[in-house]
């Protein structure tokens, strides 16, 4: 049996976690590490304390005209005036590898991931794009 | 806790990794020492408890070193060499140098940067 992913001793945050793939505990796929949430501790200390997914922390990072276009789409195909950016708590990761492994899944976290947001918005929408058994 | 409890991204003294990555690092006389290229975690056992453990500064604002400044990751010696020369420069920021950070100026005030080492690449 292969041994459950662990975490190392230093990551490299760029390196390391971004862009990489969030695996679910059902072993699907969830969403892409798009940024990083670091929590400012009291003592001044930055802590890990989400991955960030979807749109709305991809566009910044792109940044430019792009980035900014994509968080507007976003914002706008989003029913809520104000949506928030898509967040996995720190606390659900179980491990790391060539992924990152989380204990919930797709459903459970609610995640809005830009792959998903793309097949929803962008690609179904155009006729003849879903699946045809005949 | 919820699984995703996405409200958490708006709280008070939440930064991003993003606004990090890319800024500018100068010394506390001015100097312009380069830029960040990536942050280090240390800590565990669960990614909660990694705390930023330091700074990689590069010369250039975009365009990481491809981790070809990092012992564990090799490749082939003509690309590690090119990198390596476009990169030329590189150093290490521990947190305890780390004397400001100007988030909405993405600024970076530290008060030496020390030479990046293959050994701060521990698995």
């Amino acid at each position: 049996m292969a041994d459950r992913p662990g975490f190392r001793r230093q990551y490299d945050a760029g390196l390391h976690l971004l862009d990489r793939q969030i695996v679910g505990r059902d072993g699907l796929p969830v969403a892409k590490v798009d940024d990083l949430e670091l929590r400012v501790r009291a003592d001044g200390r930055l802590a890990v304390s989400a991955l960030l997914v979807g749109p709305g922390a991809l566009g910044p990072r792109v940044g430019g005209r792009l980035g900014r276009w994509t968080v507007s789409i976003w914002r706008r195909l989003r029913p809520d005036a104000d949506p928030p950016t898509g967040r996995v708590d720190a606390t659900l990761v179980t491990g790391t590898d060539s992924a990152v492994h989380v204990t919930a899944t797709t459903e459970e976290l609610g995640l809005d991931g830009f792959e998903r947001w793309v097949r929803r918005y962008v690609v179904e929408p155009i006729p003849g794009s879903g699946h045809d058994g005949s | 806790m919820t699984a995703a409890d996405r409200e958490g991204a708006r709280t008070e003294g939440a930064r991003r990794l993003n606004d990090l990555l890319g800024a500018v690092v100068v010394l506390a006389d001015g100097r312009q020492v380069g830029h960040v290229n990536d942050v280090r975690l240390a800590g565990g056992p669960h990614l909660q408890y990694y705390l930023v453990d330091g700074i990689i500064v590069g010369r250039r604002a975009e365009g990481s070193l491809l981790g070809y400044d990092r012992r564990e990751v090799h490749g082939p010696w003509l690309v590690r060499v090119l990198v390596g020369w476009a990169n030329r420069g590189a150093g290490y920021v521990p947190w305890r140098a780390v004397r400001q950070i100007d988030w909405e100026g993405a600024r970076v005030v530290v008060d030496r940067v020390d030479p990046l080492e293959d050994g701060h690449a521990a698995l």
